[in-house]
């Protein structure tokens, strides 16, 4: 859906009220214009940029805040790895829905175009491995089963993960990341990790969750 | 200063501008809050600034529009202080602004032009921004050929 920011700052509700949002209760918000019939939203700072990450809402002009889930930065602090973390539905989890959110995310600057992107959702997780040529719309070169979350947490953990809000669900991703980065025991290291180069780029290196970058 | 900017307000900011400019930086800063320091901005003749050392911006009494015809001068609070979150933002990314001139005015310039894209700004805002970005640069060059009566 096309945006069109209207500039006017106010206190009010946020229309939106995703888990980031600030004005749940009466807050500042800034109300935006739905276009064509300019239907008026307002709507919070994380909420506007919640919408404009995930794609569903465009605003022309604007660029997204360069910002990761999670970004991974190897030894001499070059950026090796970002991740996106959608807590979403599995029918919304598709390979299309991850491709189009690493499309709109690069073509608005929201990422910068590092050697390893990664979108996880809940039962699956899509790695990019930079090529060249590359295009936004390309498909992802591993698709893993989210199966190995279970592996490295522990079977309690499939309970709570279909019940977890989005914030847990981003710790949990930061918190595999953290492990498959500073393990010792290569032997528990996926194939997939090892065979994309992605081990050796972010091993031992410094794990940030919400990251400017 | 040049014959577009320092056209602002500097009058000292009353309790609701201030309030105002309070709710602006929320809405800019989101998720990514940068201390707003606001007890200048009841002095008349205060400049909003990012203070490098401090991670911090002051808030000035030019935060609001002045009389002045350019764009600087006459742009919203919205848009004043997008620059000020952008500084902040390439700083925390590790770049380190030049202090002399006439490089200052590039990196000025390219501040209100990275301030242009943010999210929340009407066009208008936008619009004000890149017009601002490119006074910047107009000074820049007059510095580049030594026109100083511009500066």
């Amino acid at each position: 859906m096309n945006i069109e920011p209207s500039g006017v700052l106010l206190v009010g509700l946020c229309d939106i009220q995703t888990e980031k949002c600030t004005a749940k209760a009466p807050a500042s918000v800034t109300a935006v214009w739905a276009l064509p019939a300019r239907r008026q939203i307002n709507v919070c700072s994380p909420c506007l940029n919640e919408m404009v990450r995930s794609g569903d809402w465009q605003i022309e002009g604007s660029r997204l805040r360069r910002r990761a889930d999670v970004a991974v930065f190897d030894k001499s602090g070059n950026l090796q790895l970002v991740v996106e973390a959608k807590y979403i539905g599995p029918d919304e989890a598709t390979l299309n829905r991850a491709v189009q959110i690493r499309r709109n995310l690069l073509v608005h600057s929201g990422i910068p175009d590092s050697p390893f992107f990664l979108i996880v959702f809940p039962d699956h997780f899509y790695l990019w491995k930079k090529g060249l040529p590359d295009t936004y719309d390309r498909q992802a070169d591993y698709s893993v089963d989210t199966e190995i979350f279970f592996k490295s947490f522990g079977e309690e953990w499939r309970n709570s993960f279909e019940k977890m809000s989005g914030v847990e669900f981003e710790k949990l991703v930061s918190e595999w990341i953290k492990d498959l980065s500073n393990a010792n025991d290569t032997s528990t290291i996926p194939d997939w990790a090892r065979a994309s180069g992605l081990y050796e780029a972010i091993r031992n290196g410094s794990v940030i969750t919400e990251a400017a970058v | 200063m040049s014959i577009f900017l320092d056209k602002r307000n500097r009058v000292a900011l009353s309790e609701r501008q201030l309030t105002y400019c309070v709710r602006a930086w929320d809405v800019l800063c989101g998720e990514n809050k940068i201390i707003l320091i606001v007890n200048e901005a009841g002095m008349d003749g205060s400049r909003t600034r990012f203070i490098e050392e401090m991670n911090v911006v002051y808030l000035g009494a030019n935060a609001y529009p002045g009389e002045g015809f350019s764009a600087n001068s006459r742009m919203s609070v919205l848009a004043c202080l997008a620059p000020e979150l952008s500084h902040a933002e390439r700083f925390s990314r590790g770049y380190r602004r030049p202090l002399e001139m006439p490089d200052l005015l590039i990196d000025e310039a390219e501040t209100s032009l990275n301030a242009s894209f943010h999210q929340a700004l009407g066009s208008q805002d936008r619009e004000d921004l890149r017009e601002d970005a490119r006074d910047w640069i107009t000074i820049w060059l007059a510095a580049q050929s030594n026109l100083g009566e511009v500066l």
